[in-house]
């Protein structure tokens, strides 16, 4: 490739190349006129600032990805989606678990339930604490009596429910077993009060 | 001291879009590249003798170019880039050693230098007229491009990166040229017929625009009297475009 020097400046000239390309390269004493066959091109800044913030906004896309995966691993999916699990010991109560079985939200589903439900202080509290707390309370304020049954039921959408079901079920079973001879059933809400129609 | 590093810093964003301004700031810290140079090199350097010295000259024009005033001190950063320069240039260097310059010495008083030992094509008076003939036509063509308020610096910016874009804009220059009434219009009102271009070559109108400098520059070429320019110009292979140059 032959270069025409065009332009000479104090640091660089403008050559013309045979393509009909212009370019600025290094001033090795050239001037206007001479035919050049090596040249050293000077460094393109634009090209290199786009290169640049390509790199920058992938690495940001990347990091941001990440950041997002993390959060929904260890925040969204095991924190805040919740499921309810239906509790009835003398009164029906309806409490409300995140992922990690901790209790958000305790409703008394009748008037009984209602009462137990009242100043229950469920914060960072799991789901086995709170269910052996209302049972004491149930007991003591004597809605619930020896020989009866707990009935437990759970509304969500996990694959795991059935298992926190059951895990529910065997802490209150193991918890009320020594006191208050207690059976727990676990069955559906619908089967639940069909029985007791 | 304050006053003075804002002065500088002033003359490095107006040597940016200012090629006069470039050359005076360049003269200006001539000593400051010398001494950059003679650092990395570990000997004195000459203008015109020693290569490095031309790059270092580049390099700090370059910094001039990417300096922005985040980056801290101006001097701190020509000075890093001047080294990085040549850095690189020593690296690509050392891989032609061992290859033989033109212009090398003769061991023996009697032999002259490599160069001189090549038959010559042309007589000494033939090419003294050549260039002489080449440089009034530059001259010329650089004249007639100041009446386009086009800088050759500007072009030299404003060339296509993208062999794809190279030959939008030569099918925008074939079409100047098969249309002499465009052409004549060109001359007379100084202005690119953009519209009428992209409509007759189907070559995307912002294209045009963003290389508006360098299009004039090329059909401008194409008149009539740049013979010499014209016959340097060889064309881009079509078949490779789409290809980085």
């Amino acid at each position: 490739m032959k270069y025409l020097v065009m332009e000479r400046h104090e640091s660089y000239v403008v050559v013309l190349d045979e393509q009909g390309r212009f370019f600025k390269v290094a001033n090795m004493d050239y001037f206007p006129g001479q035919t050049l066959t090596k040249v050293i091109p000077m460094e393109d800044f634009v090209e290199k600032r786009k290169k640049r913030a390509v790199f920058f906004s992938l690495f940001l896309a990347v990091v941001l990805l990440f950041a997002f995966g993390i959060y929904f691993f260890f925040f969204s999916s095991s924190g805040t989606d919740s499921v309810v699990f239906r509790i009835n010991m003398g009164g029906e109560i309806a409490v409300t678990c995140d992922r990690k079985n901790n209790v958000t939200k305790i409703e008394g589903k009748n008037p009984e339930g209602e009462i137990l439900a009242q100043d229950v202080d469920f914060n960072n509290k799991s789901i086995k604490t709170v269910s052996a707390e209302l049972l004491e309370k149930s007991v003591n304020m004597g809605f619930f009596g020896k020989d009866e049954e707990i009935f437990l039921s759970i509304e969500g959408i996990y694959d795991d429910d059935n298992e926190r079901l059951e895990s529910l079920g065997d802490f209150l079973e193991d918890y009320a077993e020594d006191r208050y001879d207690i059976e727990v059933e676990k069955c559906s809400w619908e089967e639940y009060s069909f029985e007791k129609s | 001291m304050e006053d003075r590093y804002n002065e500088l810093i002033e003359m490095v964003y107006k040597a940016k879009n200012n090629s006069r301004e470039a050359d005076n700031l360049v003269r200006l810290y001539m000593g400051f590249i010398k001494s950059e140079t003679v650092k990395f090199l570990g000997k004195d350097v000459t203008m015109g003798e020693d290569d490095e010295l031309s790059i270092a000259m580049l390099a700090f024009y370059e910094a001039v170019l990417g300096y922005s005033r985040w980056k801290g001190s101006f001097v701190s950063y020509a000075r890093l880039h001047i080294k990085h320069r040549l850095i690189d240039h020593y690296r690509k260097e050392k891989k032609y050693r061992g290859i033989v310059s033109l212009d090398t010495e003769s061991q023996h008083e009697d032999t002259p230098p490599l160069i001189e030992t090549l038959e010559e094509n042309k007589s000494e008076l033939e090419e003294f007229k050549a260039l002489s003939d080449t440089k009034s036509e530059i001259k010329e063509y650089s004249t007639e491009l100041e009446g386009f308020s086009v800088e050759l610096t500007e072009i030299a910016e404003n060339t296509p990166k993208q062999k794809r874009t190279l030959n939008a804009c030569f099918k925008a220059l074939e079409f100047m040229k098969s249309n002499s009434r465009l052409m004549d219009n060109f001359l007379k009102t100084k202005k690119l017929p953009i519209t009428e271009i992209a409509n007759n070559t189907k070559v995307d109108k912002k294209t045009l625009e963003r290389h508006r400098k360098y299009l004039v520059a090329i059909i401008l070429a194409y008149t009539n009297g740049y013979d010499i320019i014209r016959n340097h110009i060889k064309g881009i292979n079509p078949k490779k475009e789409g290809e980085s140059l």
